[in-house]
């Protein structure tokens, strides 16, 4: 009771309604009125940019590191009609695991089959505004650069989005199928004697679609898989986090899912003894939240515990582009 | 012949005469048979009164008389007399005596009653505001009408409708007496029909007096003598029958004798002053046995008198007209009687300690200087007034009865309630979460997770602001009332010793930054004077001990913010005291 006398400060704490802080709600469906495909419009990075003449075909070269190549009259516009003109084309490489996290494209095959990628691309060819596709059986040549060593074994993938594709945001129903030519890809080196200068070495393929495009293949573990649980604050919910294990040693990307039930998130397929990480990305209100969770060796755990905490976008963007 | 031309012819000569009694005379007197062979002879006889008889009776010889024969006589009460004192004939004849009836106040009375420097100190409204000094006078008056009417009971006998005016007199060539001039009422008449051979008063005691002594004395019978001078025709009055009459007479009389002046005649009668012991004839200390002594019958010293023996007789009594009642003697005799209140007004030694504690509600008035318009508003809606509290001792000093001086110690704390809202706050809360997780199908755990809940919101922060200080009172106060309950009024000035906040403020920038003790650039240490008034009601717990309640308002006349302060704050306190109040110096 002396005590209570001497308090001199007494406070109410009152709460935002309509703060997504508050929010610790979860969501059935994954919609696009939640609030996790904002983040992915921050985090998509900045395109390439150029242009070509699409009747006359060319050959882009951006360094040594990416070229592209379309032949003449390879992209039409409706109605199969080849533009005359100037195409505008996007270019948007994903080499590194931090990539495919920030464009939302993990390494993840139909039937839930987990990739191993040299990298990959988002390619798009437009004229006035209207994207253009590549005429049947017209092909268009990539060759870049990986930043690992290249696999002998790589093969062709491309993206299947979700119907129709989102414009922002998240697309949970990409995955990424093989092409029907399961041949591995052809791969390059530029040996460099230089040491100021950097060799590179990459893949080569010829692509039958535009937009999404990579060097896959498939995990080639034989340990048996475990199923991968992470469980976060309350604040971080389905609506506002995603979850992703990064294979520590490939280039390998795995979307936990919100799972509604159990109020975490989780992913099957995931090789025991493997060294991975659990990352979480969250955007509350204008806040960004990071949170990972370092697993050298995954076992028959139940779950995963960490923490996110609160991280400027910069800081951010500059962990995923160093994973 | 006149009645005095008898005396002037033998005047002294028979002075120093002695005459046998006949033998066996006394003795039948003593044996009563002059009573027996009297009788019921007289019972049913009428007589004339000689004339001059009633004067004397009126005078209250008779009365005198009688009283000095019926001293140490028992009679049954005649039925229904108790009953008529009951009804007030009793009062009604003393008031009847009494009516218009004044006796003068002894010179220095009412200096002592009301002093002078008590009228220079209060003048006006004497009634209103010193009842107590109405009262004084009006006891006064009653305690002087009724010590005069028991000092002249005592005194002299005076008669409806006459006024007696005691002036010593000059001693006569012969060292005697003292005289008073009375007004007298057929005063002729008033000596020969009493003087007989043995209660005659020598006529040379009086010589000087043109009138025969009044001679009071001579009336002054023992029983027997009184029977006798019944049977010889000396008029006793037959109808006075009633004892009691007579006796009611007897105690109104005194010694001092007047006579009446019905006819507006200026005469002169002497005055039998009464000694301290009843002596009304002779001195018991000069073993004189002529001089009978006689106790006095009642307490209060009235006294019988009776009928002096021998000749020389009449010089006890003329010792007793020589005496003269003084003015002193008068003084103290109203002294006996009046019982003068003491002057407590100007000797109340009292001290009182009062101890207080008082709830208060304080009323801020705040007037703009610098300050912005929407500073003024979240100010105001910011802060809010709290019950506060006063506490302290003071020193009582009653003036009087009535007007009362305090000083004390005073400390206040005026409470303020401040509620501010602070955005954005981040609050914490450590929660345990349970997940069912299905590792597999079949396979579930239960998964209890000891994690943290951030949720955001506005905080409303409450903090109380305390405005403190000591302060001395001074008061002045006027109480009224009667010694279980008083009220009063109160009035006077606080000065300010020291005043001190803490708690929390509104910037310029319209943030909430904290007070403390040291300095806050805003508010003053010492806010000066300021004004109180008061009501207070004391009731009596005990001889020593009060208990009151005094709502009371304090108005500070300067603000409590400095010079730099974009606004002018301060606060009035209103309050209700409760506490008590102890007797340090009760007598």
């Amino acid at each position: 009771m002396l005590s209570s006398c001497k308090k001199e400060v007494s406070e109410n704490f009152n709460l935002y309604t309509g703060n997504p802080l508050n929010d610790t709600v979860w969501t059935r469906g994954f919609t696009s009125a939640i609030a996790i495909h904002s983040l992915f419009e921050n985090l998509v990075p900045d395109l390439i940019v150029d242009s070509f003449e699409v009747s006359s075909g060319k050959s882009l070269r951006f360094g040594d590191s990416l070229e592209i190549s379309f032949n003449a009259g390879s992209c039409v516009g409706q109605g199969s009609s080849v533009p005359q003109g100037f195409a505008r084309l996007e270019l948007i490489p994903m080499k590194r695991k931090g990539d495919f996290i920030r464009m939302f494209r993990p390494t993840v095959a139909e039937n839930g089959n987990l990739l191993e990628t040299g990298g990959g691309f988002f390619i798009r060819v437009s004229k006035d505004d209207k994207e253009l596709t590549l005429a049947p059986n017209a092909t268009f040549k990539l060759k870049f650069n990986d930043v690992d060593l290249p696999a002998s074994n790589m093969q062709l993938f491309y993206g299947r989005e979700g119907v129709p594709a989102p414009l922002k945001g998240i697309d949970t129903a990409f995955y990424w199928i093989r092409d029907f030519d399961t041949t591995s890809l052809k791969t390059w080196e530029k040996i460099s004697n230089n040491p100021l200068v950097p060799s590179y070495r990459g893949y080569e393929l010829n692509s039958l679609n535009l937009r999404w495009v990579s060097a896959n293949r498939y995990l080639d573990s034989t340990l048996p898989k475990t199923k991968v649980t992470a469980v976060l604050p309350a604040n971080f919910t389905n609506k506002n986090t995603v979850v992703f294990a990064v294979f520590a040693n490939q280039k390998t990307v795995v979307n936990l899912k919100g799972d509604y039930p159990s109020r975490s998130f989780n992913t099957n397929n995931i090789p025991l003894q493997a060294s991975i990480k659990l990352i979480s990305l969250s955007k509350i209100g204008g806040d960004f939240y990071l949170g990972s969770k370092d697993i050298s060796s995954v076992e028959k755990v139940t779950s995963y515990k960490f923490t996110p905490g609160k991280i400027s976008f910069g800081d951010l963007i500059r962990y995923l582009n160093n994973l | 012949m006149t009645d005095t031309q008898f005396d002037d012819f033998f005047n002294d000569k028979l002075k120093d005469h002695q005459a046998s009694v006949p033998p066996g005379l006394w003795d039948k007197v003593k044996d009563a048979q002059f009573d027996k062979f009297v009788g019921d002879k007289l019972k049913d006889l009428a007589s004339p009164v000689p004339g001059g008889l009633w004067d004397k009776i009126t005078d209250s010889q008779f009365d005198e008389f009688i009283g000095g024969k019926l001293y140490n006589t028992t009679a049954t009460v005649p039925a229904g007399l108790w009953d008529k004192v009951t009804d007030g004939q009793f009062d009604r004849f003393i008031a009847g005596k009494l009516y218009d009836h004044s006796a003068p106040v002894p010179e220095g009375l009412w200096d002592k009653v009301k002093p002078k420097k008590d009228n220079e100190r209060r003048p006006g409204f004497i009634i209103f505001r010193y009842p107590a000094v109405a009262l004084l006078i009006l006891a006064l008056l009653l305690g002087g009408s009724l010590g005069g009417y028991l000092y002249l009971k005592q005194g002299n006998g005076t008669e409806n409708g006459t006024k007696a005016f005691i002036v010593p007199q000059p001693a006569d060539a012969k060292g005697k007496t003292a005289t008073t001039a009375t007004s007298s009422n057929k005063a002729d008449n008033t000596a020969a029909p009493l003087n007989n051979e043995k209660n005659s008063l020598s006529a040379p005691d009086h010589a000087a007096n043109t009138l025969p002594v009044a001679p009071i004395n001579s009336n002054k019978v023992t029983k027997d003598d009184d029977l006798k001078t019944s049977a010889e025709g000396n008029s006793l009055p037959a109808t006075r029958s009633s004892a009691a009459s007579s006796l009611t007479d007897a105690f109104v009389s005194s010694t001092i004798k007047k006579t009446g002046n019905s006819k507006g005649e200026n005469a002169k009668a002497t005055i039998l002053a009464n000694n301290n012991h009843g002596l009304i004839a002779g001195n018991p200390d000069t073993e004189d046995n002529s001089f009978e002594y006689i106790e006095p019958y009642l307490s209060n010293k009235l006294t019988a008198v009776t009928i002096p023996f021998s000749l020389e007789r009449s010089n006890s009594m003329q010792n007793l007209l020589d005496k003269q009642l003084s003015t002193a003697n008068h003084t103290r005799q109203f002294r006996n009687v009046i019982i003068c209140p003491a002057d407590n007004k100007n000797r109340n030694t009292d001290w009182f300690l009062e101890a207080y504690a008082s709830p208060d509600l304080a009323f801020k008035s705040v007037n703009n200087k610098t300050a912005t318009q929407q500073y003024l508003l979240t100010k105001d809606s910011s802060e809010s007034m709290q019950v506060s509290y006063s506490a302290g001792l003071r020193l009582v000093k009653p003036i009087n009865d009535n007007i009362l001086f305090k000083v004390g110690l005073n400390y206040s704390q005026i409470n303020q309630k401040y509620v501010y809202r602070t955005e954005n706050e981040v609050k914490t809360t450590t929660v345990v979460t349970v997940r069912t997780i299905i590792r597999a199908p079949g396979d579930t755990v239960i998964v209890h997770d000891t994690s943290t809940l951030q949720q955001i919101g506005f905080k409303n922060n409450t903090v109380k602001n305390r405005f403190r200080s000591f302060d001395i009172p001074v008061t002045v106060g006027y109480q009224f009332g009667n010694e279980d309950l008083k009220f009063g009024i109160n009035a006077g000035v606080v000065f300010n010793l020291t005043s001190w906040y803490q708690g929390v403020i509104l910037d310029s920038s319209l943030a909430t930054v904290p007070l403390n003790k040291t300095g806050n650039g805003v508010y003053k240490t010492n806010i000066g004077l300021g004004l109180y008034t008061s009501f207070s009601v004391v009731k009596r717990l005990s001889d020593d001990m009060h208990v009151f309640v005094e709502p009371y308002f304090r108005y500070n006349l300067s603000g409590m913010t400095n010079a730099q302060a974009p606004y002018n704050q301060k606060f009035s306190l209103g309050g209700l005291a409760l506490g008590l109040r102890l007797n340090l110096n009760r007598k």
